[in-house]
């Protein structure tokens, strides 16, 4: 990176979480930056150009799912939404608009970083336009090359179905994947709300790729809103 | 009515008849005075069966016909013997003194009868009303009885409590517009104390007992009651005097039972301030002292202690955030606000993401999990449901010692088409008079583990909210070998069919 720090920006309305991101991201050395309303973060998305955007769900002046919607017409920087519990709806609307993740209210520094770090590695690797054909989690590797996944050296047998769901999670590795999202790429538009196919499929998968399927260190769920493949620890 | 008195009189004569007929063929054996038993004897049995009215015809008939048929000259009446006239005028007498007689037992058994009949109906009555639990049931029942009582049909309405007069509602059935004027009517004349029940009235006030006489209701006969007798219309006044009794006792009843609603809920609002201000404070108090002692520390900060209290801080408040969370779940579980967004589950994604929630706390603690292969999906809320596992878990925190294991456990009862899912600890377990009321708001056990029991009781309560949503039962036993299994029900997933989609995708395999 020729840039020195990477720019965040907050558009929260709340001062005391301003603050309290603005301590936490300068001193983990952060270039901060802040905006109080929706129209304001968006006006500062357009002349400050942040490499990272985090972006509160409940804004006084718009919704922050309109925010999302309208800064995905023209960017792709990473946007990470702040939503409270029991609001699972409006942050899968938010990812399903492009958002890249969501973190609950009230959330930790560890958690927050981790999100920022993520996400910033999407836009990276895409900008350096390298793609791994072999992705290694655990004892598990999969061989994009000879579409081959193997566990503690030993061929797994997926079905096709499977194997793009674990395809599409892995592209979006420590990041989640929505039910939509999941569908749409395993399935196909038309299959977007049969979330229970993909639930079938998910425990199915786990099985295969966990070593108990109840306590997941991998294929991990969000409840209510999807699924998320820990690939750093 | 009519025909059927003069039916009574057909027979009557019918039954003198008769008489005349034996008397005829017993003429040439017997003195003619003799006969004259015969005759009363006919009027004796027409006076008992047919009462007052066909007996004096008889009487009457009777004297003529001896004469006619059984003194001589015969087929006139003439009479030979001057001494007949006053056999006649005995017989005549005595015929008419013996109707009356037998009428009047007549009359006084059938009054006894009817009466008795009407003192049992009024007994059914009564107890049926007794069993009534609201006015709903008082109106109908009220409305059952009395159509029995006059045989047409009749409504029974009583006015809602809170508007008293005036304010007439619907507790039965449906009223043409007619009923529903001769209510008003009814509540109009409101006023005028005790009504009087003649056969042309068609609705009849039901008024309270107390001094005011307050209109509780009507009794509605849309097609009056003419066709009653006065004996009928009584026992209608005593049937109307008990509905208005049962009226009044159900409201006081009613009343009560508000009284009573009130001061519970007085008192859980209460117990819930007082226990949320502690709960809200501990952690509260732990966060305040540990921030300002981060803050106050001086240039010489160990960053080790500053890290500990932090990371209570931490804790802490994400503690109450929980209860929080719980606060706000319960008064959406008890407003019926709580919207469930019903999909299906599997059982091991359920029990996975309670685990990973307390992915630190249960560093310490073995967490097994027996979740079997063929387990079916669930139905039911993740968030949700995941927020009944934490409230579960968070529960074996408080009261088991840290090291203590923790099992999970999946039960697939298809036969009852769910499946029941256990949290199990090795605590010290729940005694047997709390396991009942550990599902109720602000009840807590005592924790051994720690001197004072922390939360606000709230935790099973809102567990058994969510569960009772679902449509699943949730309870909890002792465990086998020492500790506590908690245990809820949710429904089985029918609408996945798990091979089919399966099935499916191997064929793209193929």
């Amino acid at each position: 990176m020729s840039k020195s720090k990477i720019a965040v920006l907050v558009i929260e309305d709340e001062a005391p979480i301003r603050r309290f991101l603005k301590m936490t991201l300068t001193s983990q050395g952060y270039d901060f930056s802040e905006a109080v309303s929706g129209q304001e973060g968006m006006l500062k998305v357009a002349s400050e150009k942040p490499d990272i955007i985090i972006l509160d769900l409940g804004l006084p002046d718009m919704d922050g799912l309109e925010v999302t919607k309208q800064l995905r017409e023209w960017t792709p920087t990473p946007i990470i939404v702040l939503s409270a519990r029991g609001q699972e709806k409006d942050k899968v609307e938010a990812l399903d608009a492009g958002a890249d993740d969501y973190l609950t209210k009230p959330f930790g520094v560890a958690e927050l970083m981790a999100r920022a770090r993520v996400a910033l590695r999407r836009t990276m690797t895409s900008s350096n336009g390298e793609t791994q054909s072999v992705f290694k989690f655990g004892d598990v590797e999969v061989d994009f090359v000879k579409r081959q996944v193997t566990k503690a050296g030993k061929e797994l047998h997926l079905t096709p179905i499977e194997y793009k769901l674990l395809a599409t999670l892995i592209k979006y590795a420590d990041r989640v994947v929505t039910h939509n999202h999941l569908l749409r790429e395993a399935w196909g538009s038309e299959y977007s709300g049969e979330t229970h196919y993909l639930r079938v499929y998910m425990a199915q998968l786990r099985r295969k790729l966990e070593k108990n399927p109840a306590q997941p260190k991998y294929l991990i769920t969000e409840p209510g809103v999807g699924y998320r493949l820990k690939v750093s620890q | 009515m009519k025909n059927h008195s003069r039916i009574r009189y057909v027979y009557a004569l019918m039954i003198v008849g008769g008489a005349t007929l034996i008397a005829r063929i017993l003429l040439p054996y017997f003195a003619p005075a003799n006969l004259v038993m015969i005759y009363l004897l006919a009027v004796v049995i027409v006076s008992t069966k047919f009462g007052r009215g066909p007996a004096v015809v008889a009487s009457v008939v009777s004297v003529c016909i001896f004469d006619f048929f059984c003194i001589e000259p015969f087929l006139t009446f003439a009479v030979s013997d001057s001494q007949y006239v006053v056999t006649f005028l005995a017989m005549l007498t005595t015929a008419l003194v013996i109707s009356n007689l037998t009428a009047a037992a007549r009359d006084q058994a059938e009054r006894a009868m009817s009466k008795e009949h009407q003192t049992s109906l009024l007994y059914s009555f009564s107890r049926e009303l007794a069993s009534g639990p609201d006015l709903t049931a008082l109106s109908e029942i009220g409305r059952k009885h009395i159509c029995q009582l006059v045989g047409k049909k009749a409504e029974v309405f009583f006015c809602s409590p809170a508007t008293g007069n005036g304010d007439t509602q619907e507790h039965a059935g449906s009223f043409s517009p007619e009923a529903k004027i001769l209510i008003a009517k009814v509540v109009e004349d409101g006023s005028n104390g005790r009504a009087v029940i003649t056969s042309s009235t068609k609705a009849i006030p039901i008024r309270g007992s107390s001094s005011t006489k307050e209109l509780l209701g009507a009794v509605v006969f849309e097609e009056g009651l003419g066709h009653c007798d006065g004996e009928k219309l009584a026992t209608l006044e005593s049937f109307v005097n008990q509905l208005a009794l049962a009226c009044e006792r159900t409201r006081l009843s009613e009343e009560n039972e508000q009284a009573r609603v009130q001061v519970k809920s007085e008192k859980l609002r209460s117990s819930l301030l007082s226990s949320i201000s502690h709960d809200l404070r501990t952690p509260l108090a732990t966060i305040t002292g540990a921030a300002s002692g981060i803050m106050e520390a001086g240039d010489d900060v160990n960053l080790k202690e500053c890290k500990e209290m932090a990371s209570e801080i931490f804790n802490e408040s994400r503690r109450l955030n929980r209860l929080v969370g719980n606060l706000l779940d319960m008064t959406r579980v008890e407003s019926g606000a709580l919207d469930i967004h019903k999909e299906p589950q599997p059982v091991d994604e359920i029990i996975g993401s309670a685990i990973a929630y307390f992915s630190d706390q249960l560093a310490g603690r073995s967490v097994e999990t027996e979740i079997p292969d063929d387990t079916p999906m669930v139905i039911g809320d993740a968030v949700l449901i995941q927020q009944l596992l934490i409230n579960l878990v968070e529960n074996i925190f408080k009261y088991t010692p840290p090291d203590s294991p923790i099992l999970f456990r999946a039960i697939n009862s298809d036969a009852e088409d769910l499946v029941t899912i256990e949290v199990s600890d090795r605590g010290p377990g729940i005694p047997e008079d709390l396991k009942k009321q550990v599902f109720q708001k602000f009840v807590r056990a005592k924790s051994k583990s720690t001197t004072t029991a922390s939360g606000a009781g709230l935790g099973l309560a809102i567990c058994q909210g969510i569960v009772e949503a679902h449509g699943g039962k949730i309870g909890v036993k002792d465990r086998e070998g020492g500790g506590a299994t908690f245990w809820f029900t949710l429904p089985i997933d029918h609408s996945v069919d798990g091979n089919k989609a399966l099935g499916e995708d191997s064929a793209v395999e193929a």
